[in-house]
């Protein structure tokens, strides 16, 4: 008439799913299971690597990237729990460790965007199932006319609208902008740390 | 700086950068179907969606767990209890009356501009019946807050304003030993309309009302175990984040009720996806570590290679077997035992070998093992790693580029193996729980304790292993009824042994695991294979790498174990096995089908049927007929079960190979009775071949 049947890690898992989880709880979770999280960033970046100051708009968190690698125009800054941003001139294509991340995209030139041109852009991204999706956008380029450094790129989808915005210093490189990750991610603001 | 921290955090108030949703989430009812309060809607979940309810008013008590199976297609398993359902006798006697059922709904129409959503619904289709009825609602949205829903119901939902019986009368079902479905009364009867209507106030907060055509005849006017004193049930409804509904509510005009939801979206991981750390980068070959030029027949440089890759390949948790390199290609063989995700584990080994080895290496085969046994070749070029890291769409291009080969049992010359792998022991101890569900007398009970593992590697692919447990917590009681069984217990006694057991030797064997053929995986288990049974288990898989399908045959000499399950054996011995064809569908649709013989001696066969994601999420059914008949089984007929796999990382975003199993039986009994080993092989196998590795690539390049 009984039903005897190990459940062992329904309790944590409710736990979680409930959402009555604070990350004290998760870490005796973690500790009850034994779970080896490799929490050890990958790489640690040089000591004098230069740096950028990340926030993750909707979740108002701020922290510093110092780069870790530049190959093939595309520079990798790292975080100190080991998250990384792939960034093309400025322009980011890539984010690992932010949750919804941003695999990769097919993003425009600082030419074309200091241009002003019209443009197709794609986002790839991986939802909770490890399942990529890829998002089509049409943009357009707005220039501030009141800050000839400001740069505006709206882009629609069948997903929803976005809006990345720009700013270039004297030597028309990006120091500073507001781009899309993903949903679930949201909007990154990204600037160059001075020294 | 604490960003982990401050991520898990937001993740629990719900998805902070989702566009704002202007559509209403589907809620649950009391039922812990799609629904309002006590009755059902017209809409479905999200695809793939998991939920429970846990709900209770007055006397009346339920816990559902639902599966939105298809896009359209749901079902639902309710435990549900109803208290002073018996009258006292004596003051032993147990008044509440529990029961199990079983539901199914299908989507007819989607909501669209003017057509409502509408589902047609079964409740309790093979159970006792005593909470049977069918319907059809009809749920439309207007503006993007008020859901209006209508609907005719039959069974119990036709029992209150009743407006005749269009499909004539109800035919009484004698259910028997219940199990089996009573299709006979579907629609039958009478039928009475039933109305609602849902108002969302704001992001949190929604107010419910409804018109119940549930006259609760069995629980209110027969037993009177509550006043239904009217038609009209009314509640409040607070929404966590997306996994979490409270409500409070009015129900029948007599009580006050209160339900729990909570809902799981696979598509939306709590943290949104893995937040580890991000990849070694790519090193191109100009970049990457020069070595003495004389290295091809240096053993020296080929070993400090193998140990500067090994010390990348240590921050996730992949240990290398063995190596061997030739001045055009490295045959790497790993083992992962930290990454949930099998493309992951690929992809940070090549990144680690493009760091490490010598520029002529172009071609990079990695071989991912499991107990000693290789599973592939994943044969990947050291070019297009260079060339895709950045690329759009880079996930499916690499997956176009590397090829999946079969991986033979033989090193290739020159390897060098890994120090220190064999032998080798390894022990842990850590807290348990085992529980058993649905006795009539105590429905969940719970035993906590201790559990010592420990595995002793003696040489590739020969595993001693063992796990005891010693109880803290005593929770779980001797059943309230005898087993009663007409066949030999082979499964009904798991009372004594759990009362019986502790400490415990849940398992003591010695395994060897071989790869007789390319595509031919083999196991030998010999001991204490599981807490019932000890003997003899052998198995064969045949699965091809480039095939979604498999064929394994086992066999196993068994004898019963006595209930302290210490050494001791009793007098029942068996020879069971089964041959299994397994198949993977399109879509994540998984099937299995194994005939053969079981441990009470019967023969038959068993289906499995289960949906999976690429992030480990399984859910699943399972249904066994053999050749003992329905009256000998007992009640319910025969085997049949859901189960549910639910992986840590899913819920926590960290690598971590641990999940949580669950699997639900109504009634556990001695038909149909498998025996339930360690390490078959299909599901370590199958891993790492390519359509498993196809459908979680995404994570490759993560």
């Amino acid at each position: 008439m009984t039903l005897r049947r190990r459940m062992p890690v329904l309790f944590a898992a409710c736990l979680t799913l409930a959402g009555c989880a604070t990350p004290i709880v998760q870490k005796t979770v973690g500790t009850v299971m034994g779970t080896n999280a490799a929490t050890a960033p990958m790489v640690k970046p040089g000591k004098d690597a230069p740096q950028i100051w990340m926030t993750m708009v909707s979740l108002g968190i701020k922290f510093p990237m110092s780069q870790l690698q530049v190959r093939d125009g595309v520079t990798i800054y790292a975080s100190k729990d080991g998250s990384q941003a792939f960034l093309r001139n400025g322009i980011l294509i890539g984010t690992r460790g932010f949750g919804r991340d941003l695999m990769s995209a097919e993003a425009p030139s600082v030419a074309t965007l200091r241009a002003g041109a019209p443009h197709q852009r794609s986002y790839y991204d991986m939802d909770g199932t490890d399942t990529m999706f890829r998002h089509r956008y049409a943009c357009t380029v707005a220039r501030d006319p009141a800050d000839a450094g400001h740069v505006t790129e709206d882009c629609t989808a069948d997903i929803g609208s976005i809006r990345n915005q720009f700013w270039f210093d004297s030597a028309d490189s990006i120091s500073k902008s507001r781009q899309w990750v993903s949903q679930g991610v949201g909007y990154v603001a990204v600037e160059r740390k001075a020294k | 700086m604490n960003r982990s921290k401050s991520l898990f955090l937001c993740a629990l108030c719900g998805f902070a950068a989702l566009p704002a949703q202007s559509e209403m989430r589907p809620s649950l009812s009391f039922a812990g179907v799609t629904g309002l309060i006590d009755m059902p809607s017209g809409d479905q979940q999200s695809d793939g969606t998991l939920s429970f309810v846990k709900s209770q008013f007055g006397p009346i008590g339920r816990n559902t767990l639902t599966f939105q199976i298809t896009p359209r297609l749901s079902g639902s398993f309710r435990y549900a209890s109803v208290k002073d359902w018996y009258t006292k006798a004596n003051p032993n006697d147990i008044t509440t009356y529990y029961d199990r059922s079983f539901d199914l709904r299908f989507q007819v129409t989607r909501e669209g501009r003017y057509v409502p959503a509408i589902t047609v619904g079964l409740q309790d289709i093979i159970g006792t019946g005593i909470f049977a009825g069918e319907y059809i609602a009809a749920t439309k949205t207007f503006g993007d807050r008020v859901k209006v829903t209508a609907g005719l119901g039959w069974g119990r939902y036709g029992t209150y304003g009743s407006i005749g019986a269009p499909f004539g009368d109800r035919p009484k079902v004698d259910f028997g030993l219940g199990g089996k479905p009573r299709s006979g009364q579907w629609f039958r009867g009478d039928v009475a309309p039933f109305a609602g209507v849902e108002w969302q106030l704001n992001k949190q907060w929604s107010l419910k009302a409804e018109y119940s055509s549930d006259d609760y005849v069995e629980e209110a006017t027969k037993r009177s175990t509550f006043d239904r004193n009217s038609p009209f049930n009314f509640g409040v409804e607070y929404n966590l984040g997306n996994t979490v509904r409270l409500g409070l509510y009015s129900l029948y005009g007599s009580k006050i009720g209160f339900a729990a939801q909570f809902v799981l979206d696979p598509k939306k991981s709590p943290r949104g996806g893995s937040v580890g750390p991000g990849p070694l980068p790519v090193t191109t070959r100009a970049a990457a570590k020069s070595w003495d030029p004389n290295w091809v027949n240096d053993r020296g440089s080929q070993t400090a290679m193998r140990d500067q890759t090994q010390a990348i390949l240590t921050r996730d948790g992949i240990t290398i077997e063995t190596i061997a390199i030739s001045p055009s290609r490295v045959h790497l063989r790993i083992r992962n035992t930290t990454l949930d995700n099998a493309p992951q584990a690929i992809g940070r080994t090549a990144r680690a070998l493009a760091a490490t080895m010598p520029a002529s290496v172009q071609t990079f085969e990695i071989v991912p093992m499991a107990q000693g046994v290789p599973l592939s070749t994943v044969v990947i070029k050291r070019a297009d790693l260079e060339a895709l890291e950045f690329a759009p769409g880079q996930d499916v291009a690499m997956e176009q580029r590397t090829q999946f080969l079969p991986a033979a049992a033989a090193l290739p010359p020159g390897s060098i193996r890994s120090d220190g792998l064999y032998p080798r022991f390894k022990w842990g101890i850590a807290p348990y729980a085992s529980s058993s569900l649905f006795d009539p007398g105590k429905p969940v009970q719970i035993d906590l304790g201790l559990r010592l593992t420990a595995t002793y590697d003696i040489a590739p692919g020969l595993i001693l292993s063992t796990a005891i447990t010693k109880k803290i917590v005593s929770g779980i009681e001797k059943g309230s009824f005898d087993s009663n069984t007409e066949l030999r217990p082979v499964r009904s006694n798991a009372d004594i042994y759990a009362t019986e057991g502790d400490p415990a030797i849940q398992k003591l064997t010695l395994a060897w695991y071989a790869k007789p053929g390319p595509e031919l995986y083999s196991r030998l288990t010999v001991g204490y294979l599981e807490r019932m049974y000890g003997g003899v288990s052998a198995e064969l898989l045949w699965q091809k790498t480039d095939k979604p399908y498999a064929i394994g045959a086992e066999i196993n000499y068994v004898q019963q174990r006595d209930f302290n399950q210490l050494f001791g054996f009793q007098d029942y011995n068996v020879v069971t096995g089964h041959v299994s064809g397994y198949y993977s569908f399109a879509g994540g649709y998984h099937a299995r089908l194994d005939m053969g013989r079981y441990l009470a001696g019967d023969y038959g066969a068993t289906l499995a049927l289960d949906r999976e994601f690429a992030n480990g999420i399984k859910v699943g059914a399972f249904a066994t007929l053999t050749d003992v008949p329905f009256d000998t089984f007992g009640e319910g007929s025969f085997d049949k079960g859901l189960r549910v796999e639910l992986p840590l990382s899913f819920l926590t975003g960290q690598a971590t190979q641990k999940s949580g199993k669950l699997t639900i039986r109504p009634l556990l009994r001695d038909g149909g009775a498998r025996l339930d080993v360690d390490g078959r092989l299909y599901e370590t196998v199958r891993k790492y071949q390519k359509s498993d590795l196809d459908a979680a690539w995404g994570r490759f390049w993560r």
